[in-house]
């Protein structure tokens, strides 16, 4: 795409200073935000009828820092403080439908959507010596913190949304791609004592206990149950697009590279792939560029596998394939530019 | 535009002091210095300046007057001025331009294109323009106007978004951190505010919103829309204490005049919903006054039905009529058939719902009442040809089983048996246990001499029907004339098309009159359907549980599947039954007692077809839920009797009869016959 098309579609995005503090090429974050952001800051998720979701602000929110551009964080955080940061516990409300009025039409949480927007929040604060983002962070950080880890199996866990998930028998209904390892150290460091601490154990003590199942990786929706973990009652016993962002998360993070190998396993090369949890079976691939270049990642992080250059640039293929795209290359970018050598 | 005067003065007013159960969301204050965004109107010009005192040194010399021009051009005074004060604490000196509108000064069209993206309430590009404005010129500053500006915007956008999801604490502090969202020009902020401290239980709070608006707003539709919200939120003493703040219009009348009225009119249209109170003389009054006055045909049909359920018939009669000259429609036609009915003028309403008869299924079911009120009159009258051929019509359309007995006995009194059979004979077709058609089908087979079928009837009743089943045995064989009351105590479709003229319905004394489904709430149509079960009027109730059906509240629609199911029940309608049971979720034990009606219902109606394995069948799964009654004992022994199954229905028959079961001993006596015949 040309680029000045893009720029005209973002309205006042100025070109990126020589010296931004990004790991993005200019033209992939034009064209993602040409993509997938609207002019009043709303990140659509474009293959769900364009709506937009406390998940898909947080990311927007989180990229534009990655990508060093405060314009574009400004925008989207106008959009997700005045459309759906409205709820009454001061966490946002998730699903925002442009055909629907009024807009919100779930006014339920989804955590990891505020954990996103409030962890985006905290860099913006860092990056741009901004206290007052930092202001905005901390009471999302402090009610999810207060309201929202729960006991599970003898952890204390995150429970996915504020309304609906706690009335199953077997105990509450998790997901463990809310486990967003990169946010805890500083979710603890803003609200010390409620329990953010331990998350980066609990997120670990999941995919251990997922370990020892037949797919060897968790279903999306779980519960833990006598020490073992199983798929929620009422949900598919399916591992697909929420646990895809599992080993993105550990990745970025940094945590120890054996955690990611039942993933690969269960990843076809060159996608990834749904997964039955209880046969273990491929149902379905995975593949899109963007989840592609996590399955090509996990391999450069266990086996030394250079990542193919087809997927070393960002593809703007749909808005969540191309969001987690973009956070991996951000990593791989940045901190093993070693699996990148085949870049041109 | 009036603004609330005081700050200090609104938090006291509107209660604000004491709220902030969720963290005020705040903007970002560009400005650099870290501290959030002040509340735009809390925002006093002695908070300003020190802020401005640390920017100093990034101040261009000369004032930045883009806003103050803006302003001007936009002919917003008020800014203008506080824009000029705030220039003059920064400028010691200067003075601003003569003409602010003279074009002798280039502003700065970034600034302009901001406030222009504020102006079209785009406050997200704004956001972004200013900071790519910054990071394109580091010195720039944007003025704390244009940021106040933005961030009330976006407090507004917020204040409603948090209003339409309902979320009212989130409404209530963001009013209370900006308060000049409170303002005339804004009235939609303080009607949301106003239902924020309804739906939170802070009366006294809604009603200040209330007494602000109507106490210093001074747009006329806007002062009457105030008063049309509170009216949907506020019960009638509150709504009466914020009428006394009305003023006269332009014309010098008293502006909520129309308000009192549609009170009025509120107050006689919830006297209908079950157990609703009566209006007051003063509001009945009002409204009879503007319905002789307008003559609107919905206010005259409500009136109707006002007058109907106080027993005033005559009188509903004519405001129907005139409703029926003004606005002949289904409605008018529906209220003054209900009317007629009342007034027992059977002729009358089958005439007028006649042409209506295919609007609605409502409307169809009423037609076909009157139609079946108007054959069973007595004495019979000669009906000419083209009223029955329309009510034939009906009858084979909407395959009413209760009116083709009807036209059955009207054949009979009229000495046309055979036709009558036929009628009969269809009517159970349609309903296998509407026991009426049964025993007209007896009555008129006995005319035709037809014994076969007077045994096979007997036989198939036995035990349900004591008329049936000892027809001919005290009497002489000569046919009688059926007995109106016997027919009008099991048929629940009669009484309900005679309304209040049939014994039965006196004990529904509380919701005797018809009133369309559709007019009430869905949980006054539940009630309204459990007091027509209670007068076992079973064809209504269904109808009004279809409207219970349509409730938010899942208690209420699984109350009314429960309710709808068993109104099928109660008509013999099994597979209707099924389907409404399932319309909504049901608790375990109202599941297996429909199970256990349904069942039973299939099992009768299996048999009084000669379906024996069919009703065997029923009663099997039925026993899965529950201990066999007597009289379905002896129904199973019957099915065994008719399959040749005779041992089986030795046993049954044996144990029941010990039970001193009389219809047992019959079956009995003729199973051992049939046994020694066998042998």
């Amino acid at each position: 795409m040309k680029p000045f098309l893009l720029l005209a579609m973002v309205g006042f995005a100025m070109p990126q200073p020589a010296f931004a503090d990004t790991a993005f090429r200019q033209g992939e974050w034009q064209s993602y935000v040409g993509n997938f952001v609207t002019g009043d800051g709303r990140v659509l998720d474009t293959a769900n009828g364009d709506i937009s979701h406390s998940e898909s602000q947080g990311y927007g929110l989180l990229l534009s820092v990655l990508a060093d551009d405060r314009p574009m964080f400004e925008r989207i955080w106008s959009f997700t403080g005045s459309s759906l940061l409205v709820r009454d516990d001061g966490l946002a409300a998730w699903r925002w439908d442009p055909a629907s009025v009024p807009a919100i039409t779930d006014a339920n949480n989804a955590t990891d959507g505020d954990m996103l927007i409030a962890y985006g929040l905290l860099r913006a604060a860092a990056l741009w010596d901004e206290p007052a983002y930092a202001a905005a962070a901390t009471p999302i950080v402090k009610t999810i913190g207060q309201t929202l880890l729960v006991q599970a199996d003898g952890l204390r866990a995150i429970l996915p949304g504020a309304e609906g998930f706690t009335d199953a028998q077997g105990g509450p209904i998790l997901n463990p791609s809310y486990w967003i390892f990169e946010v805890f150290p500083a979710f603890a460091d803003v609200d010390p004592g409620s329990g953010w601490e331990g998350q980066t154990r609990t997120g670990l003590d999941i995919l251990r206990r997922a370990a020892l199942t037949p797919a060897g990786i968790p279903a999306d929706w779980v519960q833990l149950t006598d020490g073992a973990i199983r798929p929620a009652p009422g949900f598919e016993p399916e591992f697909g697009y929420n646990g895809i962002r599992i080993p993105l998360y550990l990745m970025r993070a940094g945590l120890d590279p054996a955690f990611l190998r039942p993933f690969l396993k269960n990843a076809p090369a060159p996608d990834l792939a749904k997964i039955d949890v209880m046969s273990g079976n491929t149902t379905e691939p995975i593949g899109e560029p963007g989840y592609r270049l996590i399955r090509a990642a996990m391999d450069c992080a266990l086996n030394g596998t250079p990542v193919p250059v087809e997927l070393q640039t960002m593809t703007p293929s749909s808005y969540y394939a191309a969001t987690l795209q973009l956070l991996m290359l951000d990593h791989l970018r940045r901190q093993r530019t070693d699996c990148l050598s085949g870049e041109v | 535009m009036a603004r609330l005067p005081v700050i200090v003065l609104l938090g006291a007013a509107l209660g604000l002091g004491y709220v902030g159960l969720s963290q005020p969301w705040v903007f970002r204050n560009l400005s650099g210095s870290g501290t959030p965004a002040a509340p735009a109107a809390a925002m006093p010009t002695e908070a300003v300046a020190p802020l401005f005192v640390a920017q100093a040194v990034a101040q261009p010399a000369r004032p930045d007057e883009t806003a103050l021009r803006y302003f001007a051009r936009q002919g917003d005074t008020v800014r203008l001025q506080r824009e000029i004060e705030r220039l003059r604490g920064l400028y010691p000196g200067w003075e601003p331009p003569a003409d602010p509108l003279a074009d002798d000064y280039a502003p700065d069209q970034g600034i302009i294109d901001i406030w222009d993206l504020y102006g079209a309430g785009d406050y997200a590009a704004a956001r972004a323009a200013i900071a790519a404005k910054q990071a394109a010129d580091p010195s720039f500053v944007p003025s704390p106007d244009l940021l106040a500006s933005l961030a009330l915007g976006e407090a507004g956008l917020q204040l409603r978004s948090a209003s339409d999801a309902g979320q009212y604490d989130t409404v209530i502090s963001v009013a209370a951190n900006h308060p000049d969202l409170l303002v005339c020009t804004s009235v939609d902020n303080l009607w949301r505010l106003a239902e924020a401290f309804v739906r939170r239980d802070r009366l006294e709070r809604a009603l200040d919103s209330y007494r602000y608006i109507l106490a210093n707003c001074t747009d006329g539709p806007e002062r009457y829309a105030t008063m049309q919200k509170a009216a949907d939120l506020l019960d009638r003493a509150d709504l009466d204490s914020l009428m006394a703040l009305e003023r006269p219009d332009a014309d010098g009348r008293p502006e909520f005049a129309p308000i009192r009225i549609d009170l009025a009119r509120r107050a006689v249209a919830a006297a209908l919903e079950e157990d609703g109170a009566a209006p007051s003389a003063a509001d009945l009054a009002l409204f009879e006054q503007h319905v002789a006055d307008t003559n609107a045909p919905d206010d005259l049909r409500l009136l109707g039905y006002y007058n109907l359920d106080a027993n005033r018939a005559n009188e509903a009669r004519r405001l129907f009529l005139k409703a029926f000259e003004l606005d002949p429609s289904a409605a008018s036609a529906e209220g003054l058939g209900v009317a007629y009915l009342r007034l027992r003028d059977f002729a009358a309403a089958e005439s007028t719902l006649a042409d209506y008869r295919d609007d609605s299924d409502a409307l169809g079911s009423l037609y076909l009442d009157a139609s079946a009120a108007l054959l069973a009159g007595e004495p019979r009258v000669t009906l000419d040809g083209g009223v029955l051929g329309r009510i034939v019509d009906a009858v084979m359309v909407r395959r009413s089983a209760n009116t083709a007995q009807e036209l059955g006995w009207y054949a009979y009194a009229f000495q046309q048996p055979q036709t009558a059979a036929e009628w009969f004979t269809l009517a159970l077709r349609w309903q296998p246990d509407l026991e009426p058609a049964a025993y007209g089908l007896l009555v008129a087979s006995d005319a035709l001499g037809d014994a076969a079928t007077v045994t096979a009837l007997k036989v198939q009743w036995s035990g349900r029907s004591a008329r049936i089943s000892t027809f001919g045995q005290n009497s002489a064989s000569s046919p009688i004339a059926p007995v109106p009351a016997a027919r009008s105590a099991t048929s629940p479709q009669r009484s309900a098309s005679s309304g209040s003229s049939s014994a039965s319905s006196s004990s529904a004394a509380s919701c005797t009159g018809f009133v369309p489904p559709a007019s009430l709430s869905p949980e006054a149509a539940q009630s309204r359907a459990w007091c027509m079960m209670g007068g076992n009027r079973p064809a209504q109730a269904v109808d009004l549980f279809a409207r219970a059906l349509q409730s938010p509240s899942q208690k209420t629609r699984s109350d009314a599947a429960y309710g709808q199911a068993l109104a099928y029940v109660r008509m013999g309608l099994a597979s209707e039954a099924s389907v409404a049971a399932a319309a909504a979720p049901l608790s375990r034990e109202k599941a297996i007692e429909l199970d256990v009606a349904i069942l039973t219902l299939r099992a009768t109606s299996a048999y009084s077809v000669g379906d024996y394995m069919r009703a065997l069948d029923a009663l099997e799964l039925r026993a899965r839920y529950a201990p066999e009654r007597n009289d379905l004992l002896t129904l199973r022994a019957w099915s065994y009797y008719h399959l040749r199954r005779y041992r089986e229905a030795l046993q049954i028959f044996s144990a029941v009869a010990a039970t001193g079961h009389g219809d047992a001993a019959a079956g009995l006596a003729a199973t051992e016959q049939a046994l020694q015949i066998l042998h």
